[in-house]
């Protein structure tokens, strides 16, 4: 600072060049680049450990344990949906007869995309859903969550002769489902979600439940 | 600078990060996170720490890199550092606090888009020593979780009734006592948690809090005029 | 064409940029004391939101999805933002520097406008194909500009009006930007989903 205010010269001397504000910016990029790279690193192995103890929790939650004497976890099959998409089927078996299979779902929300995960089991009856991921208006939209709400219980015993097809839907459109005060998307997408999941049962019931 | 300035200037940042210059209530700075997280008093709360960890962080670090940091290039360095700090703090909880993180997750990428701690990087932080700019971003930070949590409640009270509904998921079980229920559930006046509502009662708690200068004989701020 | 359409409308109008997702507050209270300013703002943020979330996009689907880069995404995000800004405004400068005079002071701040940022992210998590994305993000920032525009109308006869000193100024803004939101969620009902 005061170098500018003791010699004019000296301060048009160091002037920086115009392509220096490159390097600085570069070099912020690659040093700052290179820390979150090594955190990705340092963290990566407990975030995928944090993910697998999840999806044993939310597996355990709508596959009850008196169904099965195997980890379905790791027994899995992977059938493509109509839409193309990959979808990883976990399997509960009793004395090697497939009693259940739980499948991640998809819905659509107010803010984006709802992930759950649905058990089913071999007569087609709902054994339970939860929701894994969303990002619905905390306080309106998160009621889907089992914490928050007892309203995804709701689908526990329920298939899709039962209620019949046509009243899958919201109270709002006509169906037998309640939305929530406030929020009517959200459970839309839910309840349309897990519809599309048990069509998807009923369409693969031979490769999901077949032995290999 | 002798021991009692000192003392006196950290006074002067953490009374101006707190109350009398509120990043959100006299600046009306950050507004997007204000509005969107404050639809109860304990996301507002959660909201707010999570900025006040990024705050801190980034103003020390730019306060540290201040002579390195040239005019031209400061604002892409500023976000770059706000962006990579927020990338740390979510990949740190995810892999570290998860129960936290399945609480707060949602949050904190949205801290990036608050203008507050790119205000304060450029207003303070780069013309200061580090431990200065750290106290400012982390009182900053507090009075924008004093702002988030006053909002929240506000929003919740009048919206479902509740304060504090499922503090025990953020903060642990030994903080279930403060969830209450004030109205009845079907009392809520549900406009209050809906857009509209967040708009409302921050213009009135804007009143409120020249209300309170008022009274305590300060001048009031009639605008919160350098808005980006 | 109808999928279109509802993206359209379901972007700029029913989940509103301003008044629904909260995004690009900053220049709503900031820049919206004159219409023609707010016009001005509008203009440039919806050229830019438009061009850096194309460039978000293949950004996103070219480079950090086929890489696994995911966890640099905010950081990359920006920096094509601030790119974005740059290059439009060197475009605008060269092209029309009446327009350039009109915008100039105003081009730098968009880096800094959450809408953008935020915009970009939506599209990014609801995997659109390329040209949904580019239809969304064109959506999303005309009615972010039809926003800043009704509600500077608004201030321009809001600053004709009496109003109680306590509630001069930010404080009445709010609420009137409160009654604003009110009225846009009247079209939460043509909905598509």
């Amino acid at each position: 600072m005061n170098a500018t205010h003791d010699s004019p010269i000296a301060s048009v001397a160091v002037k920086p060049k115009p392509y220096i504000h490159g390097v600085i910016l570069f070099a912020f990029c690659l040093g700052f680049g290179l820390v979150m790279a090594l955190t990705n690193d340092v963290t990566l192995d407990d975030i995928s450990a944090r993910a697998l103890e999840d999806k044993q929790n939310s597996l355990s939650q709508v596959l009850p344990d008196n169904i099965h004497d195997n980890n379905p976890v790791l027994d899995t099959v992977t059938v493509k949906n109509e839409e193309g998409k990959e979808t990883t089927v976990y399997r509960a078996r009793k004395d090697k007869q497939v009693t259940g299979v739980a499948y991640e779902i998809f819905g659509t929300g107010y803010a984006g995309e709802i992930r759950l995960m649905m058990g089913i089991d071999a007569s087609g009856k709902l054994l339970g859903v939860r929701v894994l991921a969303h990002k619905e208006t905390p306080g309106l939209g998160d009621k889907i969550e089992a914490k928050k709400s007892p309203w995804i219980e709701r689908f526990t015993g329920l298939s899709l002769g039962n209620p019949s097809v046509e009243r899958w839907k919201v109270k709002k459109d006509g169906g037998d489902f309640d939305q929530f005060a406030g929020a009517t998307i959200t459970p839309r997408g839910v309840v349309a979600a897990i519809r599309r999941g048990q069509e998807f049962y009923a369409a693969n019931k031979d490769k999901l439940t077949g032995s290999n | 600078m002798s021991n009692a300035e000192n003392s006196n200037q950290y006074s002067t940042i953490v009374k101006d990060g707190l109350w009398d210059n509120n990043g959100v209530f006299s600046m009306l700075l950050g507004m997007c996170p204000t509005m969107a997280m404050t639809t109860s008093a304990t996301n507002g709360f959660g909201m707010g720490l999570a900025t006040a960890v990024v705050m801190a962080a980034s103003s020390y670090l730019v306060a540290v890199f201040r002579n390195q940091i040239t005019t031209e290039v400061r604002i892409p360095v500023y976000i770059l550092i706000v962006a990579s700090m927020v990338t740390l703090v979510d990949l740190a909880m995810n892999a570290w606090m998860h129960e936290l993180y399945k609480v707060l997750g949602l949050f904190i990428p949205l801290i990036v888009s608050n203008c507050l701690p790119l205000a304060r990087l450029e207003a303070f932080a780069a013309k200061q020593p580090s431990f200065p700019a750290l106290l400012d971003g982390l009182f900053m930070g507090l009075g924008f979780t004093i702002a988030l949590t006053a909002i929240g409640a506000v929003r919740e009270i009048v919206g479902s009734g509740t304060l504090f509904a499922d503090a025990s998921l953020l903060l642990g079980n030994s903080f279930k006592v403060i969830e209450m229920r004030v109205l009845p559930a079907d009392m809520g006046v549900l406009m209050m948690i809906l857009p509209p509502g967040g708009f409302i009662v921050t213009g009135l708690l804007v009143v409120v809090k020249r209300v309170l200068d008022l009274r305590a004989g300060k001048e009031i701020q009639m605008a919160g005029a350098h808005a980006v | 064409m109808k999928e279109f359409a509802m993206i359209m409308i379901s972007a700029a109008l029913v989940n509103n940029v301003i008044l629904a997702r909260f995004l690009g507050l900053c220049s709503f209270m900031g820049v919206t004391t004159r219409i023609d300013t707010a016009a001005g703002m509008g203009f440039a943020t919806t050229f830019v939101i438009t061009v850096s979330s194309m460039a978000d996009w293949a950004v996103q689907t070219y480079l950090l999805d086929a890489y696994g880069l995911g966890f640099l995404r905010t950081v990359t995000f920006i920096l094509v933002i601030a790119s974005a800004v740059q290059f439009t405004e060197m475009t605008i400068k060269k092209v029309s520097p009446e327009l350039f005079q009109m915008l100039g002071i105003y081009l730098p701040l968009i880096t800094t406008n959450c809408a953008v940022l935020g915009v970009a992210l939506l599209l990014v998590e609801g995997h659109m194909s390329f040209i949904n994305a580019t239809l969304f993000a064109f959506a999303s920032s005309l009615g972010y500009s039809l926003v800043m525009v009704i509600f500077a109308g608004l201030r321009e006869r809001l600053a004709l009006v009496q109003v109680p000193r306590l509630f001069a100024g930010p404080p009445i803004a709010f609420i009137v930007a409160g009654m604003l939101a009110m009225a846009f969620m009247g079209f939460s009902g043509i909905a598509a989903s």
